[in-house]
């Protein structure tokens, strides 16, 4: 058997630990900006590329591709030549795809502020970067399978399996979820409509958290914690069963996001239902990590990278069981639109993936630059500054979620809603907003610690850049008695088209009957598509990320049609592209604001909420009184529409300017009325004249 | 309004059955291959992370291969 040499790249891994430092840093920094908007207004500067509807996706982004997009691929480039035995496929593939992925997170920084965005949750970029993200995820699918099909090691380890579900899932989520039709560089409409776009987003959105911050993690434990704990993991066999029930299931569970809104009740059940089946995959993965550590719980007293992912995987079991729990309907019904939901994911986000990155950095750093850590001291520091920070932010948020929610549903003895202005619930957990901030500032103050520690130590060693290794070229597969899933291992093809299909299942059965069957959602006569003014508010409302904090979607609860009108319904939305349902309420729920208040308290409101609303917590919006509405591509937009099946009569575009000035003068002379003077160009007019429809047709 | 639309699309109830049935096959197959399955391949692919390094470092050369 011939021994042959080569050498592992260690110099990409460092360049993607490097990147997801820095952007976790700027990610973390920038949610807690936003963190803090909500309790200082005034840290919204005023300006527009800084107020809180454009900072949060940016902060959501920000963490979720660029700290953990780079930590996985760091993690995926480490392992995957140890455990393969070999270099990657292609160094050329792998620079491709490292600057790749730094210059879409530009792009991405750059177009959120800006306002260019889907408005879509974790799915905001606009589609040229879309198509850029396409590319370059092709540039590391080809990296990768090509690196297996070069392997030394006849069998894939279980966290190959874990990222190859990961690399096929997310170009499988990401191609449908962007169907969009351009109207130029810089905006699109969505492919899908209402109700089908809130199902195809959900399924994208759920699946994102599945396959980008679940599955490539639980292959990291896979190789990090055996190696950090020196010993195999607990149960092989589990994690057999752990990766196939996990990805069929996952997948299925994506309307848990929708339950008590217009979508239909059966997708709801199924939601539900997988959620629940969720738990045992979910609980068995967590229990295989931490029973990996069986007879070396004394290691974790001494061992800082023990410590970071014992709590890693503690928190991926906590936020596995909560997740089914919210999709219980009479829990999410509680839970659902408050903070609830912003402390359950951040149990997931801060804890799992925060801590199992920082559990791998401090285990890669070292070994690649050939030195021990710099301080044990300063990284035990970091892990207690972390550990604090997830409890000072977790446990504020879950409070405030629970308080609010209460406070929205208590009734008078004599039938009436206890608090009706939507304000007074907020106010009350301002002080959780606070705590929370705290939290989240001794998290970022620990991963400031870290990056010093990283530092010294890699300034103290000397980074091996192409690490030697040999091993025995790979046999030709031996004939004989053989299990089907050690031949499933050998074929990586054969494994990722089993694997495809087990995903596509639930992705099938949930999305296709509400496309091919029209009368999947019930059309209402009065609906009407929005007026070209309308059109334009309604894409300054997308711009400024109103739906970070607003939802559109009134549950058919006496305490929600008591508040906010009519619950509502499936055939409201089809002419909404993208939807806007929201998942969070910071501010009231907008869908039946239409006709409640005169323009002029809009004018005012927009100009500085507390105007009207004393207390308020939302940013102000000056610009939007003294900028003058771009109606360059008002023509191109209904005609993009028409296309996507809107039905905008032929021709009705060069008659749409006329119709625009015609709405814009009735809101400014309804404006002079109350003594606001503006002019009809301005975009406050086009806002105003959106918000005024919103829920309005089913009264006529 | 929800019960009309599930029935309005023929053939819906098959949908949920015929995938519940390909998963709960395939995982009850999953289940009696694991609990029948080779011990000494098992062991072998649980220490794939272990011996990556001792079986493919030079600088660790003496150590056992696999």
């Amino acid at each position: 058997m011939s021994i042959e040499r080569f050498s592992y790249d260690n110099k990409i891994v460092k360049y993607f630990i490097i990147a997801c430092v820095i952007f976790g840093i700027v990610g973390m920094s920038v949610g807690l900006l936003a963190a803090i908007q909500l309790y200082y207004p005034l840290f919204n500067f005023d300006i527009a590329y800084t107020s809180f509807g454009r900072i949060r996706p940016l902060h959501t982004n920000a963490v979720i591709f660029a700290f953990v997009g780079n930590a996985i691929f760091a993690g995926v480039y480490y392992s995957m030549q140890r455990l393969l035995k070999t270099r990657m496929y292609s160094d050329k593939l792998s620079w491709i795809n490292f600057w790749g992925w730094q210059l879409i997170i530009v792009a991405a920084a750059v177009t959120l502020p800006l306002g260019i965005t889907s408005s879509k949750e974790y799915a905001e970029l606009e589609w040229p970067i879309d198509i850029a993200i396409t590319l370059v995820w092709v540039v590391f699918g080809i990296n990768f399978i090509g690196t297996i099909l070069v392997r030394r090691e006849k069998h894939m380890y279980v966290a190959i399996w874990f990222f190859l579900a990961t690399l096929i899932t997310v170009a499988v989520l990401h191609l449908v979820n962007s169907f969009a039709l351009p109207v130029n560089f810089f905006k699109s409409y969505s492919a899908y409509a209402g109700v089908q776009d809130a199902l195809v987003q959900w399924w994208y959105g759920h699946n994102a958290v599945a396959f980008f911050l679940t599955t490539p993690y639980l292959g990291l434990m896979y190789y990090f914690l055996p190696k950090a704990a020196e010993r195999p993991v607990y149960s092989y066999k589990l994690s057999i069963v752990h990766f196939w029930s996990l990805i069929f299931i996952y997948i299925w569970a994506g309307p848990h996001h929708l339950l008590y809104t217009a979508l239909p009740d059966w997708a709801q059940a199924l939601g539900t239902a997988f959620s629940i089946m969720l738990i045992a995959p979910s609980w068995g993965g967590m229990v295989n990590g931490l029973l990996t550590l069986r007879g070396a719980w004394d290691k974790v007293r001494e061992d800082v990278v023990l410590k970071f992912m014992v709590v890693a995987v503690t928190c991926y079991g906590m936020a596995t069981l909560e997740g089914p729990l919210l999709s219980l309907k009479n829990i999410n019904a509680i839970g659902h639109y408050t903070d609830w939901i912003v402390a359950h994911v951040h149990v997931g986000a801060l804890g799992w993936n925060g801590f199992l990155t920082f559990g791998m950095l401090y285990w890669m750093v070292p070994r690649m630059w050939r030195t021990k850590l710099y301080s044990n001291t300063l990284a035990n520091t970091h892990f207690w500054l972390g550990t604090l920070g997830i409890i000072f932010y977790a446990l504020p948020m879950y409070w405030a979620g629970v308080t609010q929610s209460l406070m929205w549903k208590e009734f008078t003895p004599d039938g009436f809603l206890k608090y009706p202005n939507f304000l007074e619930t907020v106010t009350q957990i301002v002080p959780m907003y606070i705590a929370r901030s705290v939290g989240g500032g001794l998290y970022l103050i620990g991963v400031f610690v870290m990056t010093y520690n990283l530092i010294k130590t890699a300034a103290q060693g000397s980074f091996l850049a192409n690490e030697e290794a040999e091993a025995p070229a790979l046999e030709k597969a031996a004939h004989g008695k053989e299990f089907w899933h050690s031949i499933l291992e050998r074929k990586p093809l054969l494994m990722a088209i089993l694997a495809t299909i087990m995903i596509s299942i639930g992705g099938l059965i949930e999305l296709v009957p509400t496309f091919l069957v029209k009368s999947n959602v019930p059309t209402i006569s009065s609906v009407t598509p929005y007026t070209p003014l309308e059109l334009e508010g309604r894409d300054l409302y997308i711009r400024e990320g109103c739906v970070g904090c607003h939802s559109q979607m009134v549950r058919p609860f006496r305490s929600e049609t008591m508040r906010y009108g009519d619950y509502s319904k499936a055939g409201e939305f089809v002419y909404d592209r993208p939807f806007l349902w929201g998942s969070k309420r910071t501010g009231p729920d907008l869908h039946r604001i239409g006709g409640k208040s005169p323009d002029s308290w809009h004018y005012l409101h927009m100009l500085d909420p507390t105007n009207t609303s004393t207390g308020s917590i939302m940013p102000k919006y000056p610009w939007l009184i003294e900028d003058e509405l771009d109606i360059s591509q008002t023509k191109a937009k209904i005609s993009t529409l028409r296309q996507l099946g809107v039905p905008y009569p032929k021709g009705y575009e060069d008659k749409a300017l006329a119709d625009l000035n015609k709405q814009a003068e009735t809101i400014v002379a309804s404006l002079e009325k109350d003594k606001i003077k503006t002019t009809k160009d301005k975009e406050i007019i086009a806002m105003i004249a959106y918000l005024q429809r919103l829920g309005t047709d089913i009264k006529k | 309004m929800y019960k009309e639309t599930l029935r309005s699309i023929e053939g819906i109830q098959i949908y949920p059955l015929v995938s519940l049935a390909i998963f709960g096959l395939f995982f009850i197959s999953l289940i009696i291959w694991v609990m029948q399955v080779d011990k000494a391949y098992i062991h072998e692919m649980s220490n794939l992370p272990l011996i990556d390094d001792q079986s493919s470092n030079i600088k660790k050369k003496g150590d056992s291969h696999v």
